[in-house]
C-alpha cells in the first residue's frame, strides 16, 4: 500500500496516517497476543518505518496518540453499555457480547503496553 | 484477492449495514464526534489535525485509502474545500459514502479496489491520508 501511494502522489506530497502497532521490543508471545486482540488491521512494529523510507518516503514524523487510542476505546465500550438494550435488539446477544469482549480485551493490550496508536506523517521523495 | 482480504471485506460491509442505526450513529457521535459511519479511532479534532499536516485547501486532490463510509476523507474535502478520491474494498462502505457525498455537497469520487492496486493514475495526488488501515 505504501509503494501504492508513492506511486499515486505528486513529488514532495505529504501522506499523514493513523495506524494502530504492535509496541516494539515484545516477546514472541505478546506480539502474538497484540496481533490476536488488536483491530483488524495491525502493523508489524519498529520495521514499519524503515519501510516507509524503502517505500520512498522522507521526513518520516511519529506522533504518539496511543493515549487517546485508550480513550477512545474506553468510550466506545461505555457507550456500547449504556445501549446495551438497543445493540442486542440491533446484533443479538452473542454479537454484542462477543464485541465487547474483544473491545475489552484491545484495550487491556493497549493498557499494558502491547499497543500503540501512531500519527504518522511524511513527504514522497 | 485472497481469502483473508475477502473474509475481511465481508466482516466490514457487515458492520457498514448497520452504522446508519440511530442508536450506530449515537455512539459514533458521541466517541469521535464523527456521523460518517466511522469503523475507525479517528476523533473529529484528529481529523482536523489530518487537514492541517496535509495542507489541504480548494484545488488540491486528496486520496484517502481505506475510507470506508467517508471518515474522514469527506469531513475533510467539506472542510477545507478540497477535492477526494475515495478507495476501499467493502462495497457497503462506499455506497454510503457516495450517498454522503452528494448529502454534504462535495466533489470526489469512490473507487472500489484493493489500496494495493489502485487503479489510478501516476503522480496526480497532492496529499494522502488513511486511518487504521494503512500497513
Amino acid at each position: 500500500m505504501l509503494r501504492a501511494c508513492h506511486r499515486v502522489l505528486k513529488p514532495g506530497a505529504p501522506l499523514s496516517y493513523f495506524v494502530v502497532a504492535v509496541a516494539d521490543g515484545l516477546s514472541d508471545g505478546d506480539t502474538a497476543r497484540a496481533v490476536e486482540v488488536g483491530p483488524a488491521y495491525v502493523a508489524a512494529g519498529p520495521g514499519y518505518l524503515e519501510l516507509m523510507h524503502t517505500a520512498g518516503f522522507d521526513t518520516v514524523d511519529v506522533v504518539d496518540v496511543t493515549d487517546a487510542y485508550a480513550v477512545t476505546l474506553s468510550d466506545s465500550i461505555g457507550e456500547r453499555d449504556v445501549e446495551a438494550d438497543q445493540l442486542v435488539d440491533l446484533l443479538g446477544a452473542a454479537d454484542f457480547a462477543e464485541g465487547q469482549s474483544s473491545r475489552r480485551h484491545e484495550l487491556a493490550a493497549v493498557h499494558e503496553g502491547l499497543l500503540r496508536r501512531y500519527l504518522i506523517s511524511a513527504g514522497r521523495r | 484477492m485472497s481469502d483473508e482480504t475477502r473474509d475481511l471485506a465481508e466482516e466490514f460491509d457487515a458492520r457498514y449495514r448497520i452504522v446508519g442505526e440511530p442508536v450506530m450513529r449515537r455512539i459514533e457521535h458521541n466517541v469521535t464526534g464523527s456521523d460518517y459511519g466511522a469503523t475507525s479511532y479517528t476523533t473529529m479534532s484528529q481529523a482536523d489535525r489530518l487537514g492541517e499536516l496535509l495542507e489541504l485547501a480548494p484545488g488540491k486532490l486528496l486520496l484517502d485509502f481505506g475510507s470506508g463510509a467517508g471518515w474522514p476523507g469527506i469531513h475533510l474535502a467539506r472542510s477545507t474545500g478540497c477535492d477526494v478520491v475515495l478507495v476501499d474494498m467493502p462495497l457497503e462502505g462506499l455506497r454510503r459514502a457516495a450517498r454522503r457525498m452528494q448529502d454534504d455537497g462535495v466533489d470526489g469520487v469512490v473507487i472500489a479496489a484493493s489500496a494495493a492496486l489502485p487503479p489510478l493514475r501516476n503522480q496526480v495526488f497532492d496529499a494522502a491520508t488513511s486511518s487504521d488501515v494503512l500497513c
